[in-house]
């Protein structure tokens, strides 16, 4: 497989991609105006969950655009291969560095939706606690803090991930190699 | 193998590691359904079709993760013979690249899971006592069950991501 065909493959993946988030996008955002009319608890709270629900897209389309915009400028700079450079070894680190990307992207949308929800509840929790007990607002800080913790993990995970996961594709390929080589001594011997 | 050969095989693969997933998953609803204080011709019934459920699953990822090579001939169909056997390295690296991307996957709900099961470890039971069903509390089988679970998906997510050698070498030998 040359230079040109992993590029191919690496746009296909990348809008691919790019369709998932616009499908699920568009679910959540549907799918929460749909819910809205049956919120009967707070409808203050309307407002706040538009502006969520708002940024969440924004932030998504913004993320759709960028990698139907860009697609060539992102699979050429994934499928870095030097144009003299064609040998088999060379297209491994671009492989695996395109499911890196392929997974970033994937689970930036997931942590960046994750992320809203908890600011939301956060906010939402506040507001309906600010007259309860003093246990009650520390059981619910405590949870938000734990909320906010995992996001912002999954969030550095995932931007590690979109960048291309440098030292993780390599440690990727040496170990790959290593299987390899190790597969032909033991098919010579 | 062929190259389309191969490329059915990944995606076989991916779908087994998932219905593997599902099937560790389902061991945590058989001990959930063994602690709700149903009558007995319920729990029978309830315990068959969790069990059944669970065969059925565990047989699926069997057959696309180790018995995937007639439903791939299939899929592809016979025209595809003509083209040009891959080399070695494609089939090694093709399933340590689909291992890794689904252990990325599986590892990315894990942690969403841990951070789920750290307030409940550190606070007690105490705070899941709204899975009280029948006036009997399901929250520490359940907690035991899921645990047990999530560190089953853990190694199983981290075998993945590291490619998965043994698994890659046996597709490679085949």
């Amino acid at each position: 497989m040359n230079r040109i065909e992993l590029r191919i493959i690496a746009r296909i993946i990348l809008i691919g991609v790019g369709f998932y988030v616009l499908l699920q996008t568009l679910t959540i955002f549907l799918g929460s105006i749909a819910m809205m009319p049956f919120v009967q608890s707070d409808k203050s709270q309307f407002p706040m969950l538009l502006i969520a629900i708002t940024i969440h897209l924004v932030i998504s389309l913004a993320i759709i655009y960028l990698l139907f915009r860009f697609e060539k400028f992102f699979s050429a700079k994934i499928i870095n291969i030097d144009s003299t450079d064609e040998t088999q070894v060379s297209w491994l680190p671009a492989a695996f560095r395109l499911v890196c990307v392929g997974a970033g992207v994937l689970f930036l949308f997931w942590s960046g939706r994750d992320l809203m929800a908890t600011i939301f509840t956060f906010i939402v929790n506040m507001k309906s606690t600010s007259m309860g007990s003093g246990q009650q607002k520390i059981y619910i800080g405590n949870s938000s803090i734990i909320a906010f913790a995992k996001d912002l993990v999954l969030l550095g995970i995932s931007i590690y991930l979109a960048y291309g996961a440098p030292g993780f594709v390599e440690w990727q390929v040496k170990r790959t190699l290593k299987q390899c080589r190790k597969i032909e001594e033991r098919q010579q011997a | 193998m062929t190259r389309p050969h191969l490329i059915a095989k990944l995606l076989l693969a991916a779908a087994g590691i998932d219905f593997l997933i599902d099937t560790i998953t389902n061991i945590s609803s058989i001990a959930f359904i063994l602690n709700l204080n149903y009558s007995h011709e319920n729990i029978t019934a309830r315990i068959i079709l969790a069990i059944f459920k669970f065969l059925i699953f565990l047989s699926l990822s069997f057959i696309l993760l180790f018995r995937s090579d007639g439903i791939a001939r299939i899929i592809i169909g016979r025209d595809t013979d003509q083209f040009p056997q891959v080399n070695k390295k494609w089939i090694i690296a093709g399933f340590q690249m689909a291992a890794c991307f689904c252990g990325l996957i599986i590892i990315y709900y894990r942690i969403n899971s841990l951070f789920y099961y750290i307030p409940i470890i550190v606070n007690g039971t105490n705070t899941l006592s709204y899975l009280t069903i029948q006036g009997q509390s399901l929250a520490s089988t359940r907690m035991i069950a899921g645990v047990i679970s999530e560190i089953i998906k853990w190694i199983f997510g981290l075998y993945l991501i590291i490619g998965a050698p043994q698994y890659v070498n046996w597709q490679c030998e085949k």
